[in-house]
């Protein structure tokens, strides 16, 4: 029987030891095989040794683990009952490495009763617990790890989650032939669309027409490369409303994870807005610009740059259009004489925060040399503190403006001077309306002042002289109705309020519509009073002259027309009819009558008084 | 019977004048012509025997008193004699418009300035109108 649990404690599985509670201390009785392997001790260090003198307690770790094997082994003896010590490290020697590893256990303290029921050996077993201890050290060490995984994976989401649903940006992942697989929530927030409408749908299926054949191309090459980037194209929403996108696309077929084509679109609507808009204003500025021939520009009083607009004429000033986008041009081509004060007044403008406008007016050599007349307009854009950032304006060629200003000008003074000279009335009747606008000179002509703008009917023809009235209507209207006409003259007398008459010559130009009708016509009426008078005058005069010539020529001729014929019978026989005294008696006498007349001319000559 | 039936009259009122022209007639063609010193004078003529005649020839001066060539030519238009009469204004008056004047009367048929010689004289006599009318005096004579 002892033999018996003896072989049965030599080969325990288990490293077994028995020990004797002692004075002092246990004694080791006796160790099974495993103890020894485990050990890697002899018999003779083991059995009959006091535990302390096998174990040195050179470390805390063999104090700990020692400590603890004596207070169960003393728990054993005083209750009698076994014990176990919970797990523990002891570390050991590999004897064949002669390396120490890391070993924990589970010890158990079993009574072995005397006949007298006391605890008499106390069977030590110990179990080793490294497999367990690491195993289950690993799982936690896993476990930690996928909690951290976990936590880490959950951060991701959240941040993705964060940025997908609330960015501006639409992801996707699409198969290679444009079907969704997945869309991230920002689709709400930015189609409309929630991301499960996308289901089973083709991407191209959503894109304008239009637009399609291009984006399917660009998408196509997706094959091909690892990443490319489909220009803007229109995409509809869940309004029908199409929406501009700019999209980069991720080649990811490969990665088993995505296993599809990683789409990222942003919006450009707006940008795209803004650029069309901004391309209409240019082109509008262009129009504009070649509508008025006009140069417009726009100054950028920050960086100094100008852009110009103008598409009206091939070259503007004679200048090509790389001329003029020169940043200087504009400094060195004011004429000199304009430049310092265009300079100031362009200072003080901008200087000044209430003002919004600035219109100067100058001159610019052209190409040929000569210099065109500029009128030129800007509207002043200014900061929040009032800084004038930008000047927008335009530059008009007002040369032909300027010389007809000019020739108007040299016109008008020599008109006034004409009118100061023939008191000349211009009138302006207005057929369609029936009025009739004079000018100042009216007044000055005629002694009546005419505020409201009078009717033709009612306050011309009344002042015309009865005798003349009838023949200037029907003269007037005659050749109002007359569409071949376009010129209407005639003289007749008026009344003057002083109750005295004028004479005037009346002449006007008629302006008819496309159908030929008489619309406005265009007059000035001379008062001809003073000249008629002396023509009249004069006529007399010239009447009165003429039977005075007439007279005398015959009374002057008829002496010398007398001396003459006496003169011619020297060449006939005139013996027997004439006495040779008698004729020279009769030349003499026709002389001094001769000299009496001329005489009597001079004298009355003399005292004829020329009427002014 | 040129001579008979044919008569040439002067109204002239310069005497002198009147007087060189009768002696140049006179000694141009065989008859004596009528002096009258005014458009009167020879108008009464033509009135008392403008009848008996076939041709008169007129020498008339324009300024005259009393009636003076026009007023004298006026009365003379209308007359019953009218185309019997053939008038030659001989005037000391250069007017171009009295020449013009003149020649709008129908019996006018020449009209010359003062003096008239032996050749005008001779051309007055050559008109058409009055050519044949008066004898011309024999050189011989």
């Amino acid at each position: 029987m002892t033999d018996f649990y003896l072989e049965m404690f030599s080969s325990l599985p288990l490293p077994a030891v028995l020990l004797e509670p002692v004075e002092g201390g246990l004694r080791i009785r006796d160790v099974n095989k495993k103890y020894f392997e485990v050990t890697g001790k002899k018999e003779g260090e083991l059995i009959g040794k006091k535990v302390r003198e096998v174990f040195p307690q050179t470390t805390p770790q063999e104090i700990e683990v020692l400590g603890k094997l004596e207070n169960s082994v003393e728990k054993v003896r005083s209750s009698a009952k076994p014990d176990k010590v919970s797990c523990f490290r002891l570390d050991l020697v590999n004897h064949e490495t002669g390396e120490t590893e890391e070993k924990y256990w589970e010890a158990e303290n079993t009574p072995i009763f005397s006949k007298d029921e006391t605890v008499k050996y106390i069977l030590h077993t110990a179990t080793d617990q490294t497999a367990e201890i690491f195993k289950e050290r690993a799982r936690k060490q896993i476990a930690t790890e996928l909690e951290q995984k976990e936590k880490e994976l959950w951060k991701r989401k959240k941040r993705y989650q964060a940025l997908v649903q609330e960015a501006f940006d639409l992801v996707g992942i699409l198969d290679i032939e444009g079907n969704y697989k997945f869309v991230s929530e920002s689709s709400i927030s930015i189609l409309g669309i929630p991301p499960q409408d996308f289901n089973e749908q083709n991407a191209f299926d959503f894109i304008h027409p239009e637009d399609k054949g291009r984006v399917f191309e660009e998408f196509s090459q997706i094959k091909e490369k690892k990443k490319l980037r489909i220009a803007p194209f229109r995409y509809r929403d869940a309004d029908g409303v199409w929406r501009w996108f700019e999209t980069n696309v991720t080649n990811m077929v490969d990665d088993p994870n995505v296993e599809g084509v990683v789409i990222n679109s942003r919006e450009v609507t707006d940008l795209i807005q803004k650029n069309c808009e901004l391309q209409q204003l240019h082109e509008r500025y262009e129009l504009a610009a070649a509508a008025t021939g006009d140069l417009i520009y726009d100054w950028d009083l920050v960086t100094d740059s100008v852009k110009r607009f103008f598409t009206g004429k091939e070259k503007q000033f004679g200048y090509q259009r790389d001329e003029i986008d020169q940043r200087r041009f504009w400094k060195e081509h004011v004429h000199p004489e304009e430049l310092e004060d265009l300079r100031k007044i362009l200072k003080s403008a901008l200087a000044d925060t209430n003002r919004s406008q600035i219109r100067t007016t100058y001159r610019i050599k052209r190409a040929d040399g000569s210099y065109a007349h500029l009128i030129d307009r800007g509207m002043i854009l200014r900061d929040e503190a009032g800084k004038a950032v930008r000047l927008i304006g335009a530059t008009s060629d007002i040369s032909g403006l300027v010389n007809r200003r000019n020739a108007l000008r040299l016109a008008n003074k020599r008109f006034t001077y004409a009118m100061k000279a023939t008191k000349e009335m211009i009138w302006d009747w207005d057929i369609t309306k029936g009025y009739i606008d004079r000018g100042k000179a009216f007044k000055k002509m005629f002694g009546i002042e005419v505020h409201e703008k009078s009717s033709v009917e009612n306050f011309w023809f009344e002042r015309i002289v009865e005798k003349d009235r009838y023949r200037i209507k029907d003269s007037l209207y005659k050749t109002l109705e007359d569409p071949s006409l376009d010129k209407w003259r005639e003289e007749y007398k008026i009344w003057k309020p002083n109750g005295q008459n004028a004479y005037v010559i009346d002449r006007g130009y008629i302006i008819r519509d496309p159908e030929g009708k008489a619309v406005r016509m265009v007059g000035a009426t001379l008062d001809v009073t003073e000249s008629r008078q002396m023509l009249k005058k004069i006529k007399k005069q010239n009447k009165l002259l003429k039977e005075v010539a007439w007279e005398q020529a015959h009374i002057v001729r008829a002496p010398i027309a007398r001396l003459k014929g006496l003169l011619n019978l020297f060449d006939e026989d005139y013996n027997g009819e004439w006495e040779k005294e008698e004729i020279l008696q009769l030349i003499k006498d026709s002389a001094e009558e001769l000299d009496r007349i001329v005489t009597g001319i001079i004298r009355k000559t003399e005292g004829i008084k020329i009427e002014k | 019977m040129k001579n008979s039936s044919s008569q040439i009259l002067i109204a002239e009122d310069d005497q002198v004048v009147a007087r060189i022209q009768k002696f140049l007639l006179e000694k141009a063609v065989s008859l004596s012509p009528v002096m009258c010193k005014n458009g009167r004078e020879a108008l009464e003529f033509l009135e008392r025997n403008a009848g008996d005649s076939e041709k008169i020839l007129v020498i008339l001066d324009l300024n005259m008193p009393e009636m003076n060539g026009w007023d004298f030519l006026e009365a003379c238009k209308d007359s019953t004699y009218a185309e019997k009469v053939n008038v030659v204004v001989v005037t000391s008056s250069l007017f171009w418009e009295d020449e013009e004047k003149a020649a709008s009367y129908q019996q006018v048929i020449g009209y010359y300035t003062k003096p008239i010689t032996p050749s005008v004289l001779q051309d007055i006599l050559q008109l058409p109108e009055v050519y044949g009318y008066f004898e011309p005096v024999l050189k011989s004579r």
